[in-house]
């Protein structure tokens, strides 16, 4: 069973919807703790906002299932990352490794240089940069982003995936073991997606 | 590499698509759901969906169309219909909706863009634009291209900017009206004030009209109708042209 977990963010649909086109049908979005224990699959649309999304997952008190889930029962996870543009009214500081802490990292904001605007609404090419389980066998390597800041990791082997159009190596996708997080908006990426989420499904056979 | 985008808009009169010959004798096309799956099969960049006549009618939004094609469409799809509520945009959003568009509203009530980009993120907010070039100056128009605001475009361009919108949509009547595509002039005037990403919005007939745009400008997007309804152009024969000339695209092969 796949688990989408639903904190009462927006996008979870959409993300639900995309994994039914590629014929999932034992999925469910859920926030209750008994259908993550018996996820054989978790995905995570996170999002950062105003809002304060942690605060909604620490109402849940889900955050000790989820480490318990992927960190000890190593269940495939993964992490669907949208950003929002914060603008400076919070520090990228303050969400400095306050959440789940799966992997060393911290959140670095896109550079406004003179040629890029931000947000960073766009389709993009990322490239492969260390071996990927992810992002094998997708022909067309274009995934739509909307952020003005990205994580950044401190392994650089978990890297596996960048964009260094700009003066800064922009981390796109990290891979640790069961682990995924993807920087970019996947579920709007059409077919590139499809792949990306069927080569997810198929870690646990690989 | 960035890539800029071809963004077919969907016109709707609240029971079918259409497609407008002069501003407003419109004809009827298809249903929206059966199009958008059309676009999609496409793998075009975008969609825009607008209920033109939304805000003459004061009709309310139908969730439930926007439900329907929203699951058809696996890339980025806004909405623009009569929007003049925070509850309107989350319940767009919930209708899984990406971004929204907001025209008038904005206008009689700037501080509607901050307070939709502070709850719902910036990116999810496109603030639609409307000009007409007065005696060598561009001022903004609103209620359906009806009264003249007495704003400039860049005065009105800079606060949207402050005001925190993710992207601005620019329209020029002018062209509209001619059915040419638009003053490529505005567009070089205002990307050197503002550094939010803009779509370009217009009637072109040529795909040519695309690649002066894209080689003259930088537009991060561009909008049309009429070229997609009218002719067999297609957003991917647009983007083969820009590719040839250098300009990063989107290509599916």
């Amino acid at each position: 069973m796949l688990v989408i977990i639903d904190y009462y963010m927006w996008n979870v649909n959409s993300v639900y919807n995309t994994f039914k086109k590629i014929g999932i049908n034992d999925i469910i979005i859920s926030n209750k703790k008994e259908d993550i224990l018996n996820a054989d699959y978790i995905v995570l649309p996170w999002v950062w906002a105003f809002s304060d999304w942690i605060k909604n997952l620490k109402k849940l008190d889900l955050i000790d299932i989820i480490k318990e889930q992927v960190i000890k029962n190593k269940i495939p996870f993964l992490g669907i990352c949208l950003w929002m543009q914060l603008l400076g009214t919070y520090s990228y500081e303050h969400w400095k490794n306050k959440w789940l802490d799966f992997i060393k990292w911290e959140v670095k904001k896109i550079k406004n240089e003179p040629w890029i605007r931000v947000p960073h609404v766009w389709w993009n090419n990322i490239e492969i940069k260390n071996k990927s389980f992810l992002l094998k066998n997708i022909k067309n390597l274009d995934f739509y982003f909307v952020n003005s800041y990205y994580f950044d990791c401190d392994n650089k082997n978990d890297i596996t995936s960048i964009c260094n159009h700009w003066t800064n190596i922009i981390t796109w996708t990290i891979e640790k073991n069961n682990i995924f997080w993807t920087q970019f908006h996947p579920e709007k990426s059409q077919k590139s997606w499809m792949q990306l989420l069927t080569n997810f499904l198929n870690y646990k056979n690989a | 590499m960035l890539k800029v985008r071809i963004i077919p808009t969907m016109l709707f009169n609240g029971i079918s698509l259409i497609k407008t010959i002069k501003f407003w004798e419109h004809r009827t096309l298809w249903n929206p759901i059966q199009i958008a799956r059309v676009y999609n099969s496409r793998d075009v960049d975008e969609l825009i969906f607008i209920d033109i006549t939304a805000t003459k009618n004061n009709r309310s939004i139908n969730f439930d169309i926007i439900k329907n094609i929203s699951k058809e469409c696996f890339m980025p799809l806004s909405i623009w219909w009569w929007i003049h509520s925070i509850e309107d945009i989350n319940n767009l959003l919930k209708s899984w909706a990406d971004k929204i568009v907001i025209n008038s509203e904005a206008l009689k009530n700037p501080s509607f863009i901050k307070e939709s980009s502070k709850i719902f993120w910036s990116q999810c907010i496109i603030v639609s634009i409307d000009v007409k070039k007065i005696n060598d100056e561009y001022f903004v128009f609103s209620d359906n291209w009806t009264i003249n605001t007495w704003k400039t475009l860049i005065e009105w361009a800079l606060d949207v900017e402050k005001l925190w919108a993710g992207e601005i949509y620019l329209t020029s009547i002018d062209n509209d009206w001619k059915m040419e595509w638009f003053d490529i002039n505005i567009y070089k005037i205002l990307l050197n004030k503002i550094k939010i990403p803009l779509i370009a919005s217009g009637w072109a007939w040529k795909i040519s009209d695309f690649l002066k745009l894209f080689k003259e400008t930088d537009v991060s997007a561009a909008s049309a109708a009429s070229i997609f309804h009218y002719t067999h152009v297609t957003p991917n024969n647009i983007k083969e042209l820009l590719n040839e000339n250098n300009i990063p695209v989107r290509l599916i092969k």
